[in-house]
């Protein structure tokens, strides 16, 4: 997951679109989504809020912090040799 | 322009200045970024000299799918190029993906450009000119001809 993926995944969830475009990261003036012709101006609109309220340092810390917490509990179940791992331990590290 | 007499070698290099974008497509190409400055076009007067062209980009596929770099010959939806490379390792995992035409093109004008797809509707992300972390990555297509 990249904050670019996150932010398609965001959009496409409120409209048909084939991809965003973010020229540079820090700026939104350069930012740009492809739609998908059968979007309508609703659609269109509702992406356009998405885009609006996303920030990318809010989103990276964010991120991070989900990074460091799944090293951690990789850490704890690496120190637990017998421990049963279930599928949602694996879940939660992101290997399902 | 392209000679007659004389014709000397020339090489072109056309860079991505967009940090990242997504696009899945399911097989269908796009242009590099979907954008139609990203292509290199020229013109040949006399078709018998060969042409190299190459593309190459950073990507990171979606868990389980596989990200494809293409090259096209006066085409953004197909590629015309004699090698192609994916890469499809999934989340986090960024690696690099490349084609060349090497042919003999006909005559007139004509432009190579770079293609993506990912053989998924999951979108993946590609980098243009990208700098994080110390690392500096940089989407790139050339072109090498007699003219």
């Amino acid at each position: 997951m990249t904050i670019t993926s996150l932010l398609h995944e965001r959009i496409e969830s409120v409209c048909p679109i084939s991809g965003v475009s973010l020229g540079s990261h820090n700026d939104k003036s350069t930012w740009r989504i492809n739609f998908r012709p059968e979007a309508t101006p609703v659609q269109r609109a509702a992406a356009q809020t998405v885009l609006d309220a996303f920030d990318v340092a809010t989103e990276e810390q964010k991120f991070l912090k989900a990074e460091g917490d799944k090293r951690v509990f990789k850490a704890n179940l690496l120190a637990q040799p017998n421990k049963t791992v279930t599928i949602q331990d694996l879940l939660d590290l992101g290997l399902l | 322009m392209w000679n007659l007499y004389n014709r000397v070698p020339v090489s072109i290099r056309c860079s991505e200045t967009t940090d990242s974008w997504t696009y899945g497509g399911n097989g269908t190409w796009q242009a590099t970024n979907n954008s139609t400055t990203n292509r290199i076009t020229f013109l040949r007067g006399l078709n018998e000299d060969g042409i190299i062209g190459a593309a190459w980009c950073n990507m990171q596929p979606a868990l389980s799918t596989t990200a494809i770099v293409g090259i096209g010959l006066d085409s953004t939806t197909v590629p015309g190029g004699t090698m192609m490379a994916s890469s499809g390792l999934g989340v986090s995992n960024r690696s690099m993906g490349s084609a060349m035409y090497n042919g003999v093109p006909g005559l007139g004008l004509h432009f190579i450009t770079g293609l993506e797809t990912v053989n998924s509707a999951s979108a993946a992300t590609w980098e243009g000119d990208t700098t994080g972390g110390g690392a500096f990555t940089q989407q790139g297509l050339t072109y090498y001809g007699y003219h």
